[in-house]
C-alpha cells in the first residue's frame, strides 16, 4: 500500500485560492489528523482526494492509482463529509443495505449494533435526524465500512460529550482490531490530540505543519507551578500560551528541557497540541 | 458490481412513479369504456368517442422523470466512490430501460384498445404514431408491422423525452443561482413572449418556419415514420452528448 499521495494540487473558487501547491502523503495504517482555521482548505482537500472537487492543478493518487474519476481507486475510499450526500428520503437501514452493495466489505451486523449503541434508530429517515444523530449516522457508516482509507470530516458536529467519547473509543476499538488509514479533520484539537499519529496543519491553502505527532509534540513543553515559579522559569523562555488557575499558572513553552536545572516545585508535561495549533495558526 | 448497483439504485429510484402512471393510464382505459357502456347518456353519442396518442402522456412523464433524476443520484452516488462517467453510462441504460418499459407498455395499451375497440362497437383506440402518420400504409394494417413500427418509434420519443429532461436538470446543477433565474426567466419571456410578439408583426413567419421544419424533420407530410424516428435519434444523440459535457465536470456544490 502506498497511502494517498497528494502532489502540487491547486484548488481556487474563483477568486479564492483554496488550496495552493499542497504536496502530501497521507501513510498507510497511521490515524492523521487534519488540522486547520475556517476556510483553512481541509474540506477541499478531503473532497479533492474523493474525487467530489476536481483540482485545477495536481494529482491525487490512491494506492498508486489515479483518484481522479476512478471506480477502483475510490472503492478503497469513504468520506464521511459534513455535508450529507445520501438522499433525504432514505432511511439509515436502506442507506446501510445500498452501503453494502456499493462496499462490499461493509458489515451490516456491526452498523446495527452501532446504532443500538448510539440509540439511533435505523428506520428513520435521514432527513429527519437532528444534526447530533446525522453525524452519528454517518459515523456508524464510516466505522463499518471497512475500506483501507476512511476520511472523516468534522465528524464530532453536534454530538455531546458522551457520544464523542463513544466515538473516539469505538475508533480506536476498530483501529486495533484492523489496523486502516484514517484521516480525521475537527476543530476539537485537545479531544483527539490523543488519537493522533500524524498531524498536517493546514493554513490559507498550505501545509504549514506534516509530522509524526510525537516529532511535534517534542518541540515544546508544558510547565505547572505557582505564577512566581512559572513566570521566572518562562522568562527567557519562547511562551506560546499560559493559564492561571488560583494561584497555578501552566506555561506552553517551545524549546527544549534539561530535566536537571527545573527547579523544585515545577511540574513538566507534554506540549499541549491546541495550544501549538493555535500559536501556529494565528502567526501572520 | 459498483455499476450495476447504481444502475439498480437508479431503476429503483423511478419504480414507484412508474407503476402509479401505468396504474392511472390503465385505470383511464378501462375507466372510459366502462363509463360509456354503462351511462345512459353517453352510450347514445359513442360514435363520437375516441382515445388517441395516450403514449404522449408516456412522453411526458418520462420528460418528467429525467427532470428530477440528476442531483440526489449524483450525489448518492460521489458518496458511494462512483464516478461521473459510470453514473453517465449507467443513466443511459436507464434510460433506455425505462423507455423500453413503458413502450411495451404503450404496446400493451395498443392491444387493449384494439379489443375494446372491437367490444364496444364505436370506441376507437389510436396509438401517437397512427395519428401522426395516418396515411402510412404499413401501420393502416394491423399485426407485427404496426407493433413493430409502434415498438421503434415510442422508443426512441421516449428516450429522447428523458434525455431531454435530464439535460435541463444537469444544466440547472452546473448553474450558479444567478444564471439559473436568468435562464429560467429569460426561456419564458423569449419563448411565450417576445417570440409570439414578433411573430404576430411578421404575420405569423416564425411560427410557419418552426412548423414546416416540425414538419420536415418528423416526416409528417412525407408520412414517413423513420424519417421522424431518425430526426428523434439524432435529436437523443446530441443532447445526450451536451448532458455528458456538463456531467463530466459537475461537482458536490456547498
Amino acid at each position: 500500500m502506498n497511502g494517498i499521495q497528494i502532489n502540487d494540487v491547486t484548488k481556487t473558487f474563483g477568486d479564492t485560492l483554496a488550496l495552493n501547491q499542497v504536496s502530501l502523503t497521507f501513510e498507510p495504517h497511521k490515524i492523521h489528523g487534519l488540522l486547520g482555521r475556517n476556510g483553512a482548505g481541509k474540506s477541499t482537500l478531503l473532497n479533492i482526494i474523493t474525487n467530489r472537487l476536481f483540482a485545477d492543478n495536481g494529482t491525487v493518487t490512491i494506492d498508486g492509482l489515479s483518484g481522479t474519476e476512478n471506480d477502483h481507486a475510490q472503492g478503497m475510499i469513504y468520506l464521511m463529509s459534513e455535508k450529507n450526500l445520501y438522499p433525504e428520503s432514505m432511511t439509515c437501514n436502506e442507506a446501510f443495505k445500498w452501503t453494502k452493495q456499493f462496499f462490499k466489505d461493509f458489515d451490516l451486523d456491526y452498523a446495527l449494533n452501532l446504532a443500538r449503541q448510539f440509540k439511533l434508530d435505523p428506520k428513520k429517515k435521514i432527513q429527519s435526524l437532528s444534526t447530533g444523530y446525522n453525524s452519528i449516522f454517518k459515523i456508524i457508516t464510516a466505522l463499518s465500512v471497512n475500506t483501507p482509507y476512511v476520511l472523516f470530516d468534522e465528524p464530532v458536529l453536534g454530538l455531546d460529550a458522551n457520544h464523542r467519547e463513544m466515538f473516539y473509543r469505538l475508533l480506536i476499538e476498530k483501529y486495533s482490531n484492523n489496523p486502516f488509514t484514517a484521516i480525521i479533520s475537527t476543530h476539537l484539537i485537545e479531544e483527539i490530540a490523543n488519537l493522533l499519529e500524524y498531524v498536517i496543519i493546514i493554513k490559507n491553502g498550505e501545509i504549514l505543519v506534516n509530522e509524526s505527532c510525537e516529532a511535534l509534540l517534542s518541540k515544546g513543553y508544558s510547565v505547572t507551578g505557582t505564577i512566581n515559579q512559572v513566570d521566572t522559569f518562562v522568562k527567557d523562555k519562547e511562551v506560546i500560551g499560559e493559564d492561571v488557575l488560583g494561584g497555578l499558572k501552566t506555561a506552553t513553552v517551545i524549546g527544549s528541557i534539561n530535566k536537571s536545572t527545573l527547579p523544585d516545585g515545577i511540574e513538566i508535561a507534554n506540549l499541549d497540541l491546541q495550544k501549538l495549533f493555535i500559536k501556529l495558526t494565528n502567526e501572520e | 458490481m459498483k455499476q450495476n448497483t447504481i444502475y439498480k439504485y437508479q431503476l429503483l429510484d423511478h419504480r414507484n412513479g412508474v407503476l402509479i402512471f401505468c396504474a392511472i393510464i390503465l385505470a383511464i382505459i378501462i375507466f372510459i369504456p366502462a363509463q360509456i357502456t354503462y351511462s345512459e347518456a353517453l352510450s347514445k353519442s359513442y360514435e363520437s368517442t375516441r382515445i388517441a396518442g395516450i403514449d404522449m402522456a408516456s412522453a411526458v412523464f418520462l420528460f418528467i422523470c429525467g427532470l428530477v433524476s440528476f442531483k440526489e443520484c449524483f450525489l448518492f452516488a460521489l458518496q458511494n466512490g462512483i464516478s461521473r462517467k459510470s453514473l453517465f453510462k449507467t443513466r443511459l441504460y436507464v434510460t433506455v430501460t425505462l423507455a423500453v418499459t413503458l413502450t411495451l407498455f404503450s404496446l400493451f395499451l395498443l392491444t387493449l384498445g384494439a379489443f375494446i375497440e372491437a367490444s364496444s362497437t364505436g370506441i376507437s383506440y389510436s396509438s401517437l404514431l397512427s395519428m401522426i402518420y395516418p396515411a402510412t400504409g404499413i401501420l393502416q394494417s394491423s399485426g407485427p408491422f404496426e407493433y413493430l413500427n409502434n415498438f421503434l418509434f415510442l422508443t426512441v420519443l421516449l428516450t429522447a423525452a428523458q434525455a431531454l429532461g435530464y439535460l435541463i436538470t444537469v444544466a440547472l446543477y452546473r448553474m450558479n443561482r444567478k444564471q439559473k433565474i436568468t435562464y429560467i426567466v429569460g426561456f419564458y419571456i423569449l419563448f411565450f413572449v417576445i417570440l409570439p410578439v414578433i411573430d404576430m408583426f411578421i404575420s405569423g413567419q416564425i411560427s410557419t418556419i418552426l412548423l414546416k421544419f416540425l414538419d420536415l424533420s418528423m416526416g409528417i407530410s412525407a408520412q414517413n415514420p423513420f424519417i421522424g424516428m431518425f430526426s428523434l435519434t439524432i435529436f437523443a444523440i446530441i443532447v445526450t452528448g451536451s448532458t455528458w459535457l456538463l456531467i463530466r465536470n459537475a461537482e458536490v456544490k456547498n
